[in-house]
């Protein structure tokens, strides 16, 4: 079992009537990349800036590798590497200056630590270059730098891919992956994109209007999105032909009425459509497909479709699926 | 903490328009002494104007007119039966003195032009210990020498009565013989008559350090210019005013630009953390806030006094090369009711230089405190050197006004050095006084700037 990290326990934040974060309750691990999971305006950014002590704590507590951070903000600062919201540095020093900044505020960051970080993040050649030439993306690596400076045991990050480029996102994936899996570090990653938490984490919490709905593992996110899978593409020779044998084959089968309202048939043209079976015939479907071939219908392709994607769920999840920002 | 307040460094010292305040405080100091000399020039010229116009006046002419209308005055009195000998015998004797002072070519500067109207115009013997007769000689031969031997001989046993000044001048003759002043333009025969006028109606605390400082001019040959007497200064020092003195005593007043200076950067140290979105940054660290704060402000509070050293060693140089080094070595003398205290010049100009620092120090902390609210720089930078300019002009008005009230307002403290020579805003408005308002407010503005700091939410 692997130690806790960050220990978040009924957290709750108002901002004047607003209540923001609900009693909200998670803990991670040491070596997981968590990700954070929510529409905008979710509570994300709020429960980050109350770990990190840009916002003060209305009720509940917060601990960072044992340490309440409100008690003992120093000692459990010293474990944190963080970065909130936008990469903002001082634009009018130099990279390496602004990385200087930080290193005196935090014990034990020598000068070869810091020229390690800055090879980590592909800054090396720009370092000595002010941060006001920078693009996004390089202010984005800048701070990431800074947050792994101490080697902390925790690492949050705040929408990071922000502003990077693929192959960046790519590189950032590694190195946190990295310093998760090898290095034991907790890294807290909040996104509102789907897509890039399937790829980075290895759990996800959903918050939703302050209120944390699930923490999953991606894999099991995955096999429940893979599991009821009964839509079937089609690239066939003859659509209309098609139709009339599986209305047919559908109409004969042997299972209560209620499943078979499910059954749908989407016609896109001559050559291609899409059936959305009962679940419990798809292990069947050999026949429908023989059937077909019999009655000379060329069946260029047949493909499972998932009806369902994983940015489907978090929507579903998140209940109001973004329409107003909650 | 020492790591926090070299960042605080780092940070605004890489910045261009820090640099650029900078590079202006020295130019415009530069330029104000400057001024001063240019002002020291004009003034010498000046001067020589004005004893040129004295030069012409009255003198022989004026005597001469007096004659004549005395001389009228003399025959109607003669014709006119009623009037008595006494008038007529008046009369005769100012004629007697004005023909004496022609004849002898005295003008109203000489030494002996009040001795002729006490000697000749004078019918009684009024003052016991001179005979008229031994003084007239003296006049007869223009012998100053002589008269004042004369006179410290007769005057022996008088002593001048002195209040809060026990040691000194006792009895200026015996003091001219000893200090063989026998040259009548000598500053300090005028001066010494005066001193006994002086010290024998000196009441007032006014008055009485009038009379110290009088005494110890004269016990140290320090000539006065005409402005203290109007202006009753009761500094003075042991030396004749050079134009270094001039020129490096007036250079404190310079510390106004640093004040400038310290606001702009007690209004960016704060304010711009928040307009840059660093402060984000900044506080993620293991650092509290408490220890942030503190040590941006202990590097406004440092970097007004390095200000402060660097410009009193800045404005020692330049009026070196100005001025000349004359005085350089020169003792200040303070008058207070207490007696003498005295300290070398440049260490009563780096006093006054430290007692502007606190000034700085105060609005600094008033700007720092503006700035840990503000949500732009501008906006602190702006409301902190417009606070700092209204103050002083609401200071004014109020005590103007006689609004006693006015002078517990932080504006009205800040000019130490001002108040230390007796410029306060308000009667009996010490030093020590302000210096406590300062340091009350001082507190308040920085317990403002901790709270606003530690408490706000980012």
């Amino acid at each position: 079992m692997m130690e806790t990290a960050i220990k978040i326990q009924n957290l709750n934040k108002s901002f004047g009537k607003k209540h923001i974060i609900k009693d909200l309750s998670m803990e991670l691990k040491a070596g997981e990349v968590f990700g954070f999971l929510g529409p905008n305006g979710a509570g994300k950014t709020t429960t980050i800036k109350m770990i990190v002590g840009m916002l003060h704590l209305e009720s509940g507590s917060i601990e960072v590798c044992g340490v309440d951070v409100e008690k003992d903000f120093e000692k459990a600062m010293a474990n944190i590497g963080a970065i909130v919201e936008n990469p903002e540095m001082y634009k009018y020093l130099t990279g390496m200056d602004n990385l200087k900044q930080y290193a005196r505020m935090r014990k034990g960051v020598t000068k070869e630590r810091i020229d390690e970080v800055v090879e980590l993040v592909g800054l090396s050649n720009r370092i000595n270059e002010k941060v006001k030439k920078y693009s996004l993306g390089m202010r984005q690596r800048l701070g990431v730098a800074q947050a792994i400076l101490h080697k902390p045991k925790v690492l949050i990050l705040d929408e990071p891919s922000n502003g990077l480029d693929p192959a960046g996102i790519k590189q950032l994936r590694d190195i946190l992956k990295n310093l998760a899996h090898n290095e034991g570090v907790c890294v807290l990653v909040s996104s509102h994109l789907m897509s890039e938490m399937e790829l980075m984490c290895d759990r996800v919490g959903i918050i939703a209007e302050g209120k944390l709905l699930d923490i999953k593992t991606i894999d099991d996110m995955t096999r429940a999105v893979t599991a009821d899978v009964n839509v079937i593409a089609y690239h066939v020779t003859d659509a209309s032909k098609a139709k009339e044998i599986v209305d047919e084959y559908v109409a004969a089968l042997d299972i209560d009425e209620e499943s078979k309202t499910i059954y749908k048939f989407n016609v896109q043209d001559n050559e291609h459509f899409d059936v959305e079976f009962p679940v419990q015939i798809v292990d069947e479907l050999w026949k429908l497909n023989k059937k077909l071939a019999m009655a000379d219908v060329g069946l260029i392709s047949i493909c499972p479709q998932e009806n369902r994607k994983l940015e489907d769920v978090f929507i579903e999840m998140t209940a109001n699926g973004g329409d107003q920002i909650a | 903490m020492l790591n926090l307040i070299k960042n605080e460094y780092i940070k605004l010292f890489k910045r261009g328009s820090v640099i650029a305040a900078v590079i202006v405080m020295f130019v415009l100091s530069l330029g104000i002494m400057m001024i001063f000399k240019a002002a020291e020039i004009l003034e010498d010229e000046l001067t020589y104007m004005t004893e040129d116009g004295e030069v012409i006046g009255e003198g022989k002419e004026f005597y001469e007119a007096r004659v004549t209308v005395l001389k009228e005055r003399l025959e109607e009195l003669e014709k006119d039966s009623k009037s008595n000998t006494k008038d007529m015998e008046a009369v005769k004797r100012s004629i007697a003195v004005f023909e004496y002072l022609i004849e002898k070519d005295i003008s109203e500067e000489d030494w002996r032009y009040s001795l002729v109207f006490e000697v000749i115009g004078n019918k009684e013997e009024k003052d016991e210990d001179i005979s008229k007769q031994e003084v007239k000689e003296f006049l007869d031969n223009n012998d100053f020498e002589g008269y004042v031997r004369y006179k410290a001989q007769v005057t022996k046993d008088q002593e001048i009565k002195y209040v809060n000044c026990d040691d000194g001048i006792k009895n200026i003759y015996a003091f001219m013989v000893e200090n063989e002043i026998f040259d009548s333009s000598d500053w300090r025969y005028e001066a010494l008559t005066n001193l006994e006028a002086m010290a024998q109606n000196a009441a007032s605390d006014r008055e009485i350090k009038r009379v110290m400082a009088l005494n110890y001019r004269i016990l140290n040959n320090i000539q006065y210019s005409t402005d203290d007497i109007v202006e009753d200064i009761f500094e003075v020092t042991d030396e004749t005013e050079t134009p270094f003195m001039y020129g490096f005593g007036s250079s404190a007043g310079i510390m106004v630009i640093l004040c400038g200076i310290v606001i702009i950067f007690a209004g960016i140290i704060v304010a711009s953390e928040h307009t840059d979105g660093t402060i984000k940054f900044l506080i993620t660290n293991p650092v509290s806030r408490g220890k942030i704060i503190v040590s941006k402000y202990l590097t406004i509070v440092s970097l007004s006094a390095i200000g402060m050293v660097t410009l009193f060693v800045f404005n020692f140089i330049v009026c070196c090369i100005l001025f000349g080094t004359e005085g350089i070595n020169a003792v200040h003398l303070k008058v207070t009711m207490d007696g003498i205290t005295q300290m070398p010049v440049i260490l009563n100009i780096l006093i006054k230089y430290v007692l502007e620092m606190v000034g700085v120090i105060a609005y600094g902390t008033m700007a720092f405190a503006i700035s840990s609210f503000a949500k732009s720089t501008a906006v602190a930078v702006a409301v902190g050197i417009m606070s700092s300019m209204a103050g002083s002009m609401v200071s004014t008005v109020l005590a103007q006004m006689h609004q006693d009230w006015g002078r517990y307002l932080i504006f009205s403290n800040t000019s130490l050095s001002t108040i230390m020579e007796n410029g306060a805003y308000y009667p009996n408005q010490s030093v020590t006084f302000a210096l406590t308002t300062v340091v009350v407010y001082v507190i308040i503005f920085f317990t403002i700037a901790y709270d606003g700091f530690t408490r706000k939410e980012i």
